[in-house]
């Protein structure tokens, strides 16, 4: 059985008829087998937050409803009330890609993160987020469906507890690796997660943060690269 | 489970490879592309010949059979549709119908995917009456929201209105094509939704209500 989508596999097939995993055998089991991504060549896009804007804005600072942001010597404060999200995407679709962030979330209610393949049809918006919530040293990633009324998401990683991603007041380094349906995640050069789905193939990347309905919470997101994967 | 060649699968280790890609991300083999893939059917993953089983899905309350296929009635700017179960990234999924009116369209969804109440998918239609096709993109949420990827569009391999035809939407990785009666109309790249499932579908435009009948429905793999 395919262990990404549990279609039934031929024993040693290299991949999956049904989902396109590649599959690597062991003793009769396949796990799925995610190639080896890293970064090529210089970033396409880039962005330092302490003198350049969040990416899909063009001032340093800015309101919208239920959160604020500036730019700070360390780089973009950001507070955002408690329940609300929001996400800034660079206007670039990409299919493949590689994205590095840094950001320090300042409470125990912030979480921060990479948002994939944002793609809109009219008001509607199909992503993949990927979040770390540094107050419990947890990381998840989820594949949405955002409407203008509700938010439909599915888990592809449950919130677990990482000892790579160092909590509040501290900043993580979030990288994140997509080709094809492999989504792979470093923080702080470590290898947090490894997930695959085939759902969604292209779309805005950028940056993604909220705060849960504890309370309201503040960040400062340093910097972002955006590039070419290959393996 | 057969282990037939794929679509877009790296010539040398067997790995799937996104279409285009210069080289395979698992043993390095560079990759050449011809300019234009022409997707095949492979072997069979599901096949519902009308005549002796009923239609997948179920989502069919007018349907009835009559000898070796069965009639659906849609109402005015209704829709009837129903999918089958496995759910892929490539495949190509086959129906074989007629309109018997021109307010009727026949059509095949894939890579249809639902998150509660949410639906989004990839759907080929062809309208006899105007004998033309469309390939278009769509989010079902709290109404239908459809983008066209190749607008509707003449082509005279399309039978018209009594006349059978053989409707075909063959996807792998990017790669979204459409054939009617074995004549490739549509071809677009497209990387949006990437997996889901596969199924037929029959329309009636505002113009009135419509009689569609159905042959068959199968499913494929592609290569």
């Amino acid at each position: 059985m395919c262990p990404a989508c549990k279609a039934e596999v031929a024993t040693v097939a290299r991949a999956c008829r049904f989902c396109r995993a590649t599959l690597r055998w062991d003793g009769g089991v396949p796990t799925v087998e995610h190639p080896q991504l890293h970064a090529i060549g210089a970033p396409l896009l880039s962005r330092d937050f302490r003198r350049e804007p969040l990416p899909g804005t063009r001032e340093l600072s800015g309101t919208f409803p239920g959160l604020r942001w500036h730019a700070t010597a360390a780089g973009a404060e950001t507070s955002i009330e408690r329940s609300k999200i929001r996400h800034w995407t660079f206007a670039a679709r990409m299919r493949d890609t590689f994205v590095r962030t840094f950001v320090t979330a300042h409470d125990a209610n912030a979480k921060v993160g990479v948002v994939l393949r944002r793609e809109s049809l009219d008001a509607h918006f199909t992503q993949y987020l990927v979040q770390l919530h540094p107050g419990r040293q947890a990381i998840m990633v989820a594949r949405e469906w955002e409407g203008p009324k509700s938010t439909r998401a599915t888990s592809l990683a449950d919130e677990s507890v990482h000892r790579a991603i160092v909590g509040p007041g501290q900043p993580n380094e979030i990288a994140v690796a997509a080709y094809g349906g492999s989504i792979q995640v470093w923080v702080n050069h470590v290898a947090v997660v490894a997930i695959y789905d085939s759902a969604l193939g292209i779309g805005a990347t950028g940056l993604v943060f909220s705060a849960t309905e504890d309370g309201d919470a503040r960040a400062t997101f340093a910097s972002i690269e955006v590039g070419a994967v290959s393996a | 489970v057969s282990d037939a060649p794929r679509a877009l699968a790296c010539p040398r280790c067997g790995a799937p490879t996104p279409f285009r890609a210069p080289s395979c991300a698992y043993c390095g083999e560079r990759l050449a592309w011809r300019g234009l893939i022409e997707l095949a059917f492979a072997d069979p993953i599901a096949t519902a010949d009308l005549s002796r089983v009923a239609l997948p899905g179920t989502t069919y309350p007018n349907a009835t059979r009559e000898g070796d296929h069965v009639r659906i009635a849609i109402q005015t700017n209704r829709v009837s549709w129903g999918t089958f179960d496995p759910r892929l990234c490539d495949a190509g999924i086959v129906v074989t119908g007629t309109c018997l009116d021109a307010h009727g369209s026949l059509a095949v969804v894939a890579r249809l995917i639902s998150e509660g109440n949410s639906v989004t998918y990839y759907s080929a239609r062809v309208d006899p009456a105007s004998r033309s096709a469309r390939l278009e993109r769509a989010i079902f949420a709290d109404r239908l929201h459809v983008e066209a990827l190749s607008d509707w569009e003449v082509n005279t391999a399309i039978a018209g209105v009594g006349a059978r035809n053989e409707l075909a939407l063959l996807c792998a990785d990017s790669l979204v094509q459409v054939r009617v009666n074995g004549v490739l109309v549509i071809s677009v790249i497209d990387a949006r939704f990437g997996y889901g499932r596969f199924g037929w579908r029959v329309d009636a435009d505002e113009s009135g209500p419509s009689v569609v009948r159905l042959d068959r429905v199968e499913l494929f793999h592609v290569e």
